[in-house]
């Protein structure tokens, strides 16, 4: 099974009510994909799209939410500054960097291992470079699950952590740093990719 | 309800800087230096056939 055997859908309520349940084998992927996608469409915070297998289009393969964000930065050195206004052209702007927000991203459990997730992380970064893409965005940021089996994912697509310790995350986020961190945020560069 | 989705913080100070650093760092090769074609045309065969 690869993504050529599938067709890109929205993951809206017309999907959820025509398609088998879409178990990805995680407890709190599975609940978001069934229950709280919907509201995060409904109120414009992001969009949840999937592939349904061509062969049993009742059958969903894999899906994930993005979301416009962007990677604002402050408090330049002078120094520092100087050198990238030199080497941006817009440094106002480039301060603020468009990304997309990968959300959620789940594959189903009965196909998952097979390089599929892969993949899909090949077409986002690709869908988000095309040419005919309407805004500009220079990252993939992903809200991983602090998990060592996601967070492998991510690094294995060339994902690096934007806080370099979960301490650090927390304090960033303002959660209580007396509480394990559920997810770590990973970032990936479309520049370096060349078309 | 699932785990709340994380929006990217501003970063500052040292984190920033970092950040910066390695963006420049990527903008100022003079080329891209993974070969994503193979991808891209494949991304869009799948659009192509999309139904959204």
């Amino acid at each position: 099974m690869t993504l050529d055997d599938c067709t890109l859908i929205p993951y809206d309520g017309k999907a959820l009510s025509d398609c088998d349940y879409f178990d990805c084998g995680h407890k709190d992927l599975n609940e978001f994909f069934a229950k709280d996608s919907l509201a995060y469409s409904e109120q414009l915070l992001g969009k949840t799209y999937c592939f349904t297998s061509n062969e049993n289009p009742k059958v969903i393969i894999a899906a994930f939410s993005v979301a416009n964000d962007s990677v604002k930065t402050t408090h330049l050195p002078q120094s520092r500054k100087q050198k990238v206004q030199k080497l941006i052209p817009y440094p106002k702007v480039m301060r603020s960097y468009p990304a997309v927000l990968i959300g959620r991203l789940g594959v189903n459990k009965d196909v998952a291992r097979g390089g599929i997730g892969t993949e899909l992380m090949d077409f986002i970064k690709a869908w988000f470079i095309d040419s005919k893409n309407k805004t500009g965005c220079r990252y993939v940021v992903a809200d991983a699950y602090n998990e060592e089996r996601p967070i492998k994912f991510y690094e294995r697509n060339q994902f690096t952590f934007l806080f370099s310790s979960e301490e650090q995350e927390k304090e960033y986020l303002r959660l209580p740093l007396d509480k394990p961190l559920k997810t770590r945020l990973m970032f990936f560069d479309l520049i370096v990719l060349r078309t | 309800m699932a785990i709340t989705i994380k929006s990217i913080p501003v970063l500052t100070d040292e984190v920033a800087a970092t950040f910066i650093a390695i963006a420049d760092r990527n903008f100022s090769k003079k080329k891209a230096s993974v070969d994503f074609s193979k991808q891209v045309a494949k991304a869009n065969k799948i659009l192509a056939k999309a139904k959204i």
